[in-house]
């Protein structure tokens, strides 16, 4: 069920990545809400959308801390489904801003870069634009902006919880 | 073509689970009954037609069709928007039709349609790697276009030579890769380009023998106002002297230098073409160039100049750089822009100043050089503008105030002649006024939230709730849109419906059914059928009244009675909307089953628990659609075709199965005229009479075929700086973590946890001045309303000394209730990114 259910994720992100992938798999009813119950009652509005209360209020913003731990003092996170990018699990202060010239994550994370880091998978080593299937040692330009896919984490709780079953 | 995905497109697979998804169709009642001040109760979907019918009956027989309406979508399928568009517009015979988009694309629209004469870009993203410079203008890519920002850097990385400019009024991501950033102050960016086009007649850079071959030089007026309401009945006391400048300005200094007029007077110009802001006339060069001669080096680094902590030299030497790369012959140049252009009160203006440029120097329609404007929404481009669900739009390009446009889409629609109101209806922004003033108590939102997306909120949210209104908000999850709603409408979600999205390079894409819609959740175009059952002709198609109306051929204030004509179409007054505009014998013709679903469902034919049809209105309807545009230079493939293995979306025109790259270029474009090299072949706009700078002639009106114009704009100051009360300069935008108003993305648990909540990010002599450290609550105050927010001193965003930024995806920190309603009056798109507030300790 859960492996399933998983595959209907994919081939939704499939769906939209690239108009249709070729061997796209048929569709898979999938369930934890198909047959979402009624609500049993009456819903004010003020408990409608992320933060309950009236249009009129002016919430004071909770605030929010960067996770400030140190690269390697944390496991790595685990990620909603197999293709989802690793979030980062230490503090990005001395890392950012990324430059042209200066790319503070690949200080670790480059292939053989020597620190007890993951290092660029091959799919970061390819330039899929115009040498698909080649992969080389150094990062692709088009994956040299890191945080594009992979974001840092806070301490803000969420607000809803997702009712995707972690894989 | 290979794509990539940012971290939102890599999270959307887990879109559709948030834990508070819409399930059941939810009514405001009391005891039983639909009450405005009733709490939401679940109620079958019968009894919310029910009850949605009913309350447009009441507010159709008060009003006429402009008492009733729909706010749409840039994210509305192609599908979806072409049901809305022939729902309001053949069916209710109401213009009050009007997209999210408006707040989006509408200046990039009008700019197109003003000086190409046809909507959309000349080329695409290709250009990335064709050209050598990428020039930046109000668009910060690295957050709001992640994966064509990675190509951009990438071709950075692999060529020395390769050039990055970022224009913008803050420093933002954008600026870390950029070889020159330049900061400079709001609206000040029609200076610079005056300033850069001066230079290239200066210079003798002006490729003449295409600009002789291809181009005409144009102005229009200049008394235009800033798309406010005329009159200040409902602005609050505070917002009075803001609103007043809609009919009356005092000119800035500068103003009164470039006018020509001595800036140590107080000059009061009256506002006087706000009734057609989009009139202009053909200009001699001669005029063009006497225009731009004040948009000299010295005048405009000094108005420009947007940080003052920068050394004044630096800035004018970057600006130097920055013509230097428009006017050398030898380099392509690519010029983008989104948000900061068109939200800009002369949006439309400062749109036509990037093609004045690009016109000038030739580069333009060509393989890595042109003027692009980048959308940001999936289907800007296909939905909201190609298929026309703005409140002037019919398909393809087509108006409702032109006579010939409305025959056409007649004829196309089978409707009996004079069914189309030519009276423009009201834009998203006018829709939420006549809310407030009572001439708009029916409306149905769809795809969008736009009681948080626009500005002056306080306003809107108050009529929604106060007045004798009745609001329906289809969507997903709730919004804040559904807390001021009456009727909430639960919506099937992207994966859960088929659908077609068209991008900013003319690319269509579509898509199957992957899974299926929780609870009664169903597809918006499932709601527009099922709704359309419930009008007869006779309901609509009788005499109307029409407040306003004044067209040739129309009864002042009336729209005919046309059953007679429809009878003689083979209709009868019973036949109901569903019949005559979406079950029509043609679509029936497509049916379902069909071999190219491949087994997937389809939620629109097939509900669970509701009865199924026997046609695919997906494919009917696109087809039906691109009826419209096929031999007018917008041909769409067939429908089948874009789900072949081999094809990853196709980019308009497709003539003869082969997509176009770039328009208006005989190597590319088939619509091009054999032998001409370029040929701008739109067709609005293309006789005009000759004028001078301050008027249009009297002079016979002259064809101008396949020339592009090169408008004359003068800097013009915002209707709302800075003062001694109202001190900083305020802009929104987005972030690269969420959509818009974030009502899918923040419950996504990963990125709610990288973006949780929005920041008033500011300079941090500005902070220390109030007594503000970094994560101090402060509160953000304009004559429109008081939000507070956390500050940033060090974040991704670094305004200068006396700006201030505000994403705007966070509904708790609810920043348009601050921003400015003023548009562009030719778009009548609001400028977000300029107002003036100040920033105290909360």
């Amino acid at each position: 069920m859960k492996r399933a259910l998983v595959l209907s994720v994919v081939a939704g992100v499939l769906a939209l990545a690239g108009a249709l992938a070729g061997d796209e798999p048929k569709q898979e009813t999938r369930d934890p809400q198909a047959a979402a119950p009624k609500p049993a009652k009456a819903i004010s509005d003020s408990d409608l959308s992320l933060y309950p209360g009236s249009l009129d209020a002016v919430p004071d913003p909770a605030g929010f801390s960067w996770n400030d731990d140190d690269p390697g003092d944390n496991e790595l996170l685990s990620r909603p489904f197999a293709l989802s990018p690793p979030r980062i699990p230490h503090t990005l202060a001395d890392f950012v801003p990324l430059t042209l010239k200066a790319n503070g994550c690949l200080d670790c994370h480059a292939l053989g870069a020597g620190a007890d880091a993951p290092e660029l998978p091959p799919s970061h080593r390819t330039d899929i634009r115009n040498r698909p299937g080649e992969i080389g040692t150094t990062v692709a330009g088009a994956r040299f902006l890191c945080l594009a896919c992979h974001v840092p984490t806070s301490d803000a709780p969420a607000p809803r919880t997702s009712r995707l079953p972690k894989p | 073509m290979q794509a990539g995905l940012c971290v939102k497109g890599y999270a959307n697979a887990e879109i559709p689970y948030g834990a508070d998804r819409l399930t059941h169709p939810l009514l405001r009642m009391k005891n039983g009954k639909y009450d405005k001040q009733g709490d939401f109760v679940p109620v079958s979907w019968q009894r919310a037609f029910d009850e949605m019918e009913r309350e447009w009956r009441r507010a159709h027989g008060a009003l006429g069709p402009t008492g009733v309406g729909i706010m749409g979508s840039g994210q509305y399928t192609i599908q979806e928007g072409y049901a809305a568009s022939k729902l309001v517009k053949a069916g209710w015979r109401s213009n009050n039709l009007d997209p999210n988009a408006r707040h989006c694309m509408a200046s990039a629209v009008a700019a197109f349609m003003q000086t190409f004469g046809i909507d959309e870009p000349s080329g695409c993203y290709d250009d990335i790697e064709a050209t050598d410079s990428v020039v930046l203008w109000g668009a910060n890519m690295a957050e709001m276009h992640p994966m064509l920002w990675a190509r951009i850097v990438d071709q950075r990385l692999r060529r020395e030579s390769y050039r990055i400019f970022n224009l913008t009024t803050f420093h933002n991501r954008s600026s870390e890769a950029a070889d020159v950033e330049i900061i400079f102050k709001p609206n000040t960016d029609l200076a610079i380009w005056n300033y850069i086009a001066r230079e290239i007649v200066q210079r003798g850079a002006v490729n003449q023998a295409f600009v002789d071959k291809h181009c005409v030089f144009a102005a229009g007026p200049t008394d235009i106002g800033y798309g406010m309401r005329p009159v200040d009945k409902f602005a609050y006391a505070a917002e009075k002297d803001t609103q007043a400048r809609e009919t009356k300005i005092v000119l800035s200094r500068e103003e009164a230098h470039l006018a020509g007029l001595d800036p140590h007077l107080e000059h009061h110009i009256h506002q006087k073409s706000t009734g057609d802001p989009g009139k202009h006339w053909l200009i001699p060069f001669e005029e063009f160039k006497k225009a731009l001669e004040p948009y000299s080096l010295d005048f405009v680094a000094a108005l420009a100049q947007g940080d003052p902590d920068e050394p004044h030299e630096l800035f004018r030497q970057k600006l130097v750089q920055l013509a230097d790369q428009y006017a050398d012959p030898k380099r392509n140049v690519v010029s983008y822009w989104t948000m900061g252009f068109n939200q800009h009160t002369r949006g439309t203006w400062v749109n036509e100043q990037a093609y004045m440029v690009h016109l000038l120097t030739g580069k333009q329609a060509r393989p890595g050089a042109g003027a692009f404007s980048l959308t940001g929404q999936p289907s800007a481009c296909g939905t909201a503008r190609e298929v026309g669900t703005f409140s002037h739009r019919l398909p393809a390009d087509m108006v409702v105030d032109n006579a010939a446009h409305r025959e056409k889409a007649e004829h196309h629609w089978r409707l009996p002649a004079k069914t189309i109101n030519p009276k423009i209806g009201s834009h998203i922004t006018k829709m939420m006024r006549d809310l407030e003033d009572g001439s708009l108590r029916w409306l149905w939102v769809q795809v969008t939230n736009p009681f948080q997306s626009t500005a002056n909120a306080n306003h809107w949210i108050h009529a929604a709730r106060e007045k004798d209104c009745f609001i329906v908000v289809s969507d997903v999850y709730p919004t804040l849109s559904t807390k001021v709603a009456d009727l909430i409408l639960p919506s099937a979600i992207i994966f859960e419906k088929w659908g077609a999205y068209g991008n900013s390079e003319r690319r269509t894409q579509m898509w199957r059914q992957q899974v299926d819609a929780p609870g009664e959740a169903r597809t918006d175009l499932w709601q527009m059928l099922e709704f359309s059952k419930r009008f007869q002709l006779a309901d609509v198609w009788g005499t109307q009244k029409l407040p306003g109306l004044k067209a040739d051929g129309f009864e002042d204030g009336t729209l005919p009675d046309v059953m007679a004509a429809a009878t003689a179409l083979g209709y009868t007054p019973q036949s109901t909307l569903y019949d005559v505009l979406f079950a029509t014998p043609a679509n029936r013709k497509f049916a379902w089953p069909d071999p190219v679903a491949g087994g997937h469902a389809n939620a629109t034919v097939s509900p669970p628990g509701a009865a199924a049809i026997d046609w695919f209105p997906e494919k009917a309807l696109f087809e039906e659609y691109a009826g419209f545009g096929r031999g007018e230079g917008h041909d769409l493939a067939l429908f089948d075709v874009y789900f072949r293995d081999d094809v990853r979306g196709l980019r308009w025109p497709v003539v003869n199965g082969k997509e176009t790259a770039w328009r208006f270029n005989e190597a590319h474009d088939p619509y091009v005229a054999k032998g001409s090299g370029f040929d701008f072949y739109g067709k609005a706009g293309k006789k005009l009479p000759y004028g001078t700078l301050a008027a249009a002639g009297s002079g016979e009106p002259v064809a101008i075929g396949g020339k592009a114009k090169i408008f004359f704009r003068p800097y013009a100051a915002p209707p709302e700086s800075p003062d001694a009360t109202w001190d900083l300069w305020l802009s929104t935008g987005r972030v690269l973590e969420h959509w818009h108003s974030g009502s899918m993305t923040r419950r996504v648990p990963e990125l709610h946890a990288a973006m949780p909540e929005a920041q008033l990010f500011m300079n941090p002599k500005d902070a220390e001045a109030r007594g503000l450290a970094q994560g101090a609550l402060a509160a953000i105050e304009s004559r429109r309303g008081r939000i507070t927010a956390r500050v940033e001193l060090a974040g991704r965003n670094r305004p200068p000394r006396g700006t201030v930024y505000v994403p705007w995806f966070d509904e708790s920190v609810f920043i348009n209730k601050v921003t400015l309603d003023a548009t562009c009056p030719i778009s009548k798109e609001i400028d977000f990114k300029k107002c003036a507030v100040r920033v105290i300790k909360a």
